[in-house]
């Protein structure tokens, strides 16, 4: 056998002899089910947020050493005088970029992420938003100030600054809130809305429901279901996981071809089971072994197509 | 030219590494509390010298930073993993004896990894939990890709054994 086989057979490297030799020796099934079972363990929960504000505690005391010896710097008079006779010029291109600042400001703006694509947007008020992949968010910077309102198709994490009432708008349903930090996950008929601070109305049609943190909805074809918010203080794909709790199978494909360029095709597979648990959005051998292992599922992959079928399948 | 003390680059380099760092010392270490110290840490000392570290030097400063905080300070304690956390299931079709073997399987699984090597588990839960590849491991513990195999190669091999019970 060669150097290191079992570090080549984890990453898919050993040649099809060498394999099959490996697969025929006594100890594979054990190898294969400590690699197997490894996958599903994970450390205790890595509290990000607390960490980032403790770091950046620190960092606005380092920061206000800095601008004590700016200040020091600047402290000198009129540094405007030598480049007086270049005023005008400087005024006219003011007037030029109002003009165009006005202009843009009156046309929707739009961020669209692409597949495996994350985008982080910082709304006029500070609100900010994160895009996860294949969805589309719009909004009008000129009736910003009047009504914050927002237009979403697809998912994404919203953090929203204090202030007036704040709507985002999806194709099933609107969900309103003043200042807090949610998540909307809107795909294929499914609209799921997590709270994670501060209060949000979900509506769809007539019925509305008030969540507060710790708190989601699913609506699946207009039946509602109240949850727990399982993944602590921001949504797990954040964290470039992907997780689902009773969700159907070909939400959960659909989903997996938005994070990776793949082809997801099914055979003796009942795309209406439910499923629960999360996939890796970094790792597609981890992902497919993720959902394929508590499914009962197996699957083939070739480059990008990907195959699952059921396990009993000839 | 894009700076690490510019306040963009800097969240987002906390947004990429912050997780992995603490893993990675988690899983060499078994100490959460400690591990959360480290990055804290680490990202305070980049922040001290961002004028210092250009940014695609940040991500070795940041592993540099936090082994060496560790060395020589600590001493390893038991890893404590979670299991089946990402992997709820709605439907348990497993019979109870299926469930108790497993369970039984989980633990033997658990003590045959706090039986390896610091740097051989750290580098194999990174690559079986996190799905980080050699390359990146290698990266982080600045070493060859071989030198990753080999202790990929030697933790698979050793938990085989122990768990077998040669």
């Amino acid at each position: 056998m060669e150097e290191n086989y079992l570090a080549k057979w984890l990453n898919g490297e050993l040649s099809a002899e060498e394999r099959k030799a490996f697969e025929n020796s006594p100890e594979f099934a054990l190898y294969k089910r400590i690699a197997e079972e490894s996958t599903l363990l994970s450390a205790p929960d890595f509290q990000a947020d607390k960490v980032w504000e403790k770091v950046t505690e620190n960092k606005g005391e380092l920061l206000l050493e800095e601008d004590g010896v700016i200040e020091m710097d600047t402290a000198r008079t009129s540094w405007v005088a030598p480049f007086r006779p270049f005023l005008k010029i400087a005024a006219a291109i003011v007037v030029v970029m109002g003009l165009s600042y006005i202009y843009i400001n009156s046309q929707a703006t739009t961020f669209s992420s692409e597949i495996a694509e994350q985008i982080n947007i910082a709304l006029p008020d500070q609100s900010e938003v994160v895009l996860n992949a294949e969805s589309e968010l719009s909004y009008s910077k000129k009736d910003w100030n009047e009504s914050r309102s927002l237009k979403l198709d697809g998912e994404a994490y919203f953090k929203v600054a204090k202030g007036a009432k704040f709507t985002v708008e999806t194709n099933q349903g609107e969900i309103a809130v003043l200042g807090t930090e949610f998540n909307v996950r809107q795909r294929n008929g499914l609209l799921e809305v997590s709270c994670f601070e501060g209060k949000v109305r979900v509506k769809q049609g007539a019925q509305t429901l008030v969540l507060t943190p710790g708190q989601a909805v699913q609506i699946l074809h207009g039946n509602w279901q109240e949850k727990e918010v399982k993944e602590g203080d921001r949504p797990s794909w954040m964290d470039n996981e992907s997780r689902f709790s009773s969700v159907p199978l070909k939400i959960v494909f659909n989903e997996l071809q938005r994070q990776y360029e793949v082809d997801v095709d099914s055979d003796g597979v009942d795309l209406n089971t439910l499923f629960s648990g999360s996939f890796s959005n970094t790792d597609l051998n981890l992902a497919l072994e993720s959902i394929s292992i508590p499914t009962q599922m197996r699957y083939t992959r070739d480059g990008k197509k990907v195959l699952f079928y059921a396990k009993n399948t000839p | 030219m894009d700076h690490v003390c510019e306040e963009q680059v800097y969240s987002h380099l906390f947004e990429t590494h912050s997780k992995t760092i603490y893993n990675y010392i988690y899983y060499k270490y078994g100490n959460s509390e400690k591990a959360h110290d480290t990055v804290q840490e680490a990202f305070i000392k980049l922040w001290e010298n961002c004028a210092k570290v250009q940014p695609e030097k940040a991500k070795s400063f940041l592993y540099t930073v936090a082994n060496n905080l560790y060395l020589n300070t600590i001493k390893a304690e038991k890893v404590r993993l979670k299991y089946a956390d990402r992997h709820q299931r709605s439907s348990t079709n497993e019979s109870p004896e299926y469930l108790m073997e497993h369970d039984q399987f989980q633990e033997k699984l658990q003590n045959a990894l706090n039986a390896l090597p610091e740097n051989q588990r750290s580098t194999f839960l990174l690559n079986r939990i996190n799905g980080k590849k050699y390359a990146e491991i290698a990266e982080m513990e600045g070493v060859s890709v071989k030198a990753i195999e080999k202790r990929m190669h030697l933790a698979l091999k050793a938990l085989r054994e122990q768990i077998d019970g040669i």
